[in-house]
């Protein structure tokens, strides 16, 4: 609304709005007539809380933002930090809100300027990364330093900033210490995970930052109190204000000064600008260059010398050939089976000799070569859920059963889930259809030409071979990477998605659509043919009235389960239920995230049915 | 159209030169020579394999023929060098092909099979579309009252009985506006009655419209009811050719191998 309103009236309102609100008469009134001025600002946040709780919170301060640079200023929010990265460095994006870790990433990769660092309400720039222990186990840094191969120890994710990366530069790394050689165990898990794994004793000690410390203790008392801190990092800077650097000169400096200017000073107006920044429980932007993301950089600096140089003590020698064993023996049998069918099938198989007419040939028997190829396939099978029974953790399975308090515990907000927002939910939900919906469609509209091209009943071997190959390419790129590389040409949200879900989906309808067009009766092909048709009416008369159900079928199958396909992509902020359920979930809401579990099952059930009753009807 | 029935006349709706197909190394037609009148029902007649589809899948381009022959329909080349021509599409459209397995597309309703015999004469786009031209539409429930299914025009063929289909595909054939039918095996999965009737249906095109008609059958007595002058092949071989009333029993022992004698005596009873 906002930004329509201002789009059309243009410059003169804003700057007018902008003298009274503002005072800055010289600046406001030149601003907008800049030639280099860009025809909006597109400001990514970094939303760990989604997009329901955290748009009402900056759309105010964005809007003050448009009204000051006369500008328009159009939010995006997204949970993935690559994907808002890459959105800047494609200019789908010119002001970001990141964390620190991925402000150095859109640095490097995207050319974006530091303006200014944020400062909470209680003027804290930065946080501290931490290692926890039981409260009352009695572990203290001596006993982590002792290395003996006792503890286990909860790491966290590899990227993580102060789950992993602070710990391992100020603690680890410093005394010398490789944490694999050190613990009896090492495990990555977030935050939470870790917290719940100390607090019930499955680790004995874990990595964790004050940020968690504080939403525990708010969410999960009676964890939090289980909990005790025995190390603390230095300050690690906090997310910062970003714009990209090739914006012009003047514009950079103008949202600098809007950041830190925002909520300073006295009267109302500054008055009304502090609870917006409240409301983002920041007190104030606080000035800042690039540099104040060093520690990042001295962390990231430290990862990349760890994992160039080899672990301090090595493993010994025995354990090496048991090692060796383990991962390539598996290889090595299965080789064998290959080996054993491959000389089984060589032997050419005996010309059946010519026999009286009058003997009965005796029952046909199931040959070597044949025996060998069911050995390869069942005992190849065999072998390897064998060798991957360990590497999946089955040996846990246990602890499914004998922790069922904790599991009780971290889902108790599963059971009380919260519907307020469902208004909001259900809309997600349905935009999430909607992207299946058409990616389907597009779907279908490239698969029907391309598997007519590929089926062998009716196009030269010459064009089937290519076309398959294409299809087999297009059905094996991941709709998550395809996705993010529509997010860089048409930008974040529904259209990536779609655009992702259709290309991999035409592969696999291609697919499906020529086996059928290749199981086609012949027959009326010839019928058609003999009235003197074309080779189109062929097609529209003679194949695809035989292949209309099954066609039909296949697709509304694909549709269904892309449905469940377009959930996932809200990943990478394609939009929809997925990036709600993503938000939520790293915003530990699990009441929301328990809300969009069962409007998902209810409308995935709903679809699985209808398109069921449609697929009966037409077969 | 004046100049090409004027060399149909000469070399007659059909005319097969030192024709050959082999498939991999097998020789499904081994030179075949055979010319047929426009006004003529000819019977083509041979044991199972002898190549009786396959020569009638040759004359209307389904399968090329080896190097070395040549096919001409009403005048007009359509395979050559061991490739089809471009006339073929225009063959064709003149000739009516009647299947055994009647070749109708199953889900489409009985009406709409018969239209597909005008897609040879609208516009392409017109076709594709199933923009039948009232006329077209006309005719072809004319065609359908005249073989005597017009009652099922909207029933799908695949709910049809085989003799109701096969009538369809006659149909058809009429609709296109054929000049002469290949028939293969037009009664072979009928019941007598259909079967009499379907073949009393080619004798009243053949009598009454004057067209051409070349017919697959096995049954040899309906070939010596219905035909005046019937071809045989043996291997891929032309073995016989003339009056049916020359078919003797020597004659058909001899195509049809000793074991005729048992057939032809079943079938007589
Ligand atoms: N597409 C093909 N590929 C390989 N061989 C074929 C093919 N079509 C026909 N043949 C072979 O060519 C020979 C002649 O077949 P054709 O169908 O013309 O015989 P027919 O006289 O029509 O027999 P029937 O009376 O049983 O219908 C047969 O031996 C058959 O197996
Ligand atoms: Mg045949």
């Amino acid at each position: 609304m906002i930004r329509a309103f201002f789009t059309r009236l243009a410059p003169a309102l804003a700057a007018a709005v902008a003298v009274v609100a503002l005072g800055l008469p010289a600046q406001a009134q030149t601003a907008p007539t800049r030639p280099d001025a860009p025809d909006k600002l597109v400001f990514s946040i970094l939303s760990a809380e989604g997009q329901a709780s955290s748009g009402p919170l900056w759309t105010p301060l964005l809007d003050d933002l448009e009204r000051e640079l006369g500008i328009p200023v159009e939010p995006i929010f997204g949970s993935n930090y690559s994907v808002l990265v890459e959105a800047m460095s494609a200019d789908q994006t010119q002001i970001g809100w990141f964390s620190a870790l991925p402000a150095v990433q859109a640095i490097d990769r995207a050319g974006a300027e530091v303006i200014a660092r944020a400062v909470d309400v209680e003027g804290k720039d930065s946080y501290t990364s931490t290692l926890i222990v039981r409260r009352g186990s009695g572990i203290t840094i001596e006993d982590i330093v002792a290395c003996d191969r006792t503890l286990d120890f909860g790491l966290g994710d590899a990227q993580s900033t102060s789950g992993t990366l602070a710990p391992m530069t100020y603690f680890f790394s410093p005394r010398n210490i490789d944490p694999r050689a050190c613990f009896a165990t090492v495990r990555s898990a977030n935050h939470q995970a870790n917290s719940f794994a100390t607090a019930n004793g499955q680790v004995d000690v874990a990595t964790s930052n004050s940020v968690n410390t504080v939403f525990l203790t708010r969410q999960n008392p009676e964890i939090a109190s289980q909990i005790e801190v025995i190390w603390e990092s230095p300050p690690i800077p906090e997310s910062g204000i970003l714009v990209k650097g090739d914006l012009p000169r003047w514009l950079k400096a103008e949202i600098a000064e809007f950041f830190t200017g925002y909520g300073q000073g006295f009267g109302p107006e500054a008055d009304r600008q502090r609870r917006i920044m409240q409301g983002l429980n920041y007190s104030q932007f606080r000035a800042a260059d690039n540099s104040y993301l060093n520690p990042i950089r001295e962390m990231k600096a430290d990862q990349a010398r760890r994992e160039g140089t080899p672990p301090e003590v090595a493993p010994p020698e025995a354990l090496n050939l048991v090692q060796m064993a383990r991962q390539w023996g598996p290889f090595g049998l299965v080789g064998l089976l290959i080996l054993f069918a491959l000389l089984a099938n060589m032997r050419r198989q005996a010309a059946p000799a010519s026999r009286d007419p009058a003997t009965v040939p005796p029952p046909p028997e199931k040959s070597t070569a044949a025996w060998s190829l069911d050995l390869l396939l069942w005992g190849g099978l065999a072998i390897i859920l064998i060798a991957s029974f360990g590497r999946v953790d089955m040996p846990n399975l246990g602890n499914l059963f004998t922790n069922t308090e904790n599991m009780r515990n971290y889902g108790r907000d599963f059971l009380s889930p919260d519907f307020s927002d469902w208004q909001l939910l259900v809309g997600q939900m349905w935009l999430t259809v909607q992207i299946a919906l058409w990616g389907t469609f597009l779907a279908v509209f490239i698969a029907v030409p391309l598997s007519l091209m590929a089926s062998r009943n009716l196009s030269p071997p010459w064009l089937v071979w290519p076309v398959r190959r294409f299809m087999d390419l297009l059905r094996s790129i991941p709709d998550l990477v395809s996705a993010t590389l529509f997010i860089v040409a048409v930008g974040l949200g529904p259209l990536a998605g779609v655009l992702a879900i259709g290309l991999n989906t035409a592969g696999v309808l291609a697919k499906l659509f020529s086996e059928a067009v290749e199981s086609i009766d012949a027959g009326p092909i010839d019928g058609v043919k003999a009235t003197g048709a074309g080779r189109l009416h062929e097609i529209a008369w003679g194949v695809i009235p035989q292949v209309a159900p099954l066609w039909t079928s296949f697709a509304l199958y694909r549709f269904e389960s892309n449905s469940r396909a377009a959930t996932v992509l809200g990943l990478i902020g394609a939009g929809g239920i997925g990036q709600v359920l993503f938000e939520s979930l790293q915003a530990f809401d699990y009441n929301t995230v328990s809300t969009i579990a069962i409007i998902i099952i209810v409308a995935v059930t709903l679809i699985d049915m209808l398109s069921q009753a449609m697929r009966k009807r037409l077969l | 159209m004046n100049s090409s029935a004027a060399s149909a006349e000469s070399t007659g709706f059909v005319s097969v030169q030192d024709v050959s197909k082999t498939f991999g190394v097998f020789k499904a037609l081994d030179g075949v020579s055979l010319s047929v009148q426009p006004g003529e029902m000819v019977a083509l007649i041979g044991p199972s394999g002898s190549g009786k589809s396959t020569l009638l899948r040759s004359i209307t381009g389904l399968v090329d023929i080896d190097r070395g022959g040549r096919i001409e329909v009403f005048g007009e080349t359509v395979q050559v060098n061991g490739r089809t021509t471009a006339a073929v599409r225009r063959a064709r459209s003149r000739l009516g092909m009647i299947f055994q397995q009647f070749n109708l597309v199953g889900r489409l309703s009985l009406f709409s099979n018969v239209m597909l015999g005008a897609l040879g004469r609208i516009p392409a786009w017109k076709g594709l579309l199933g923009l039948w031209p009232q006329e077209d539409r006309t005719r072809a429930m004319a065609a359908l009252h005249r073989v005597g299914v017009a009652d099922y025009a909207a029933q799908r063929a695949n709910t049809l009985s085989g003799g109701q289909q096969q009538r369809g595909a006659i149909a058809r054939a009429i609709v296109q506006g054929a000049r002469a039918i290949l028939a293969d095996e037009p009664v072979a999965s009928l019941d007598p009655v259909s079967a009499r009737k379907v073949m009393e249906m080619l004798v009243e095109l053949n009598t009454r419209d004057g067209m051409g008609v070349l017919v697959t059958l096995h049954q040899v007595d309906y070939a010596i009811r219905y035909c005046n002058r019937v071809v045989a092949l043996k291997g891929g071989k032309l073995v016989y050719d003339g009056p049916a009333t020359g078919l003797d029993h020597d004659r058909l022992v001899d195509i049809y191998g000793p074991e005729f004698e048992d057939a032809f005596w079943e079938a007589k009873v």
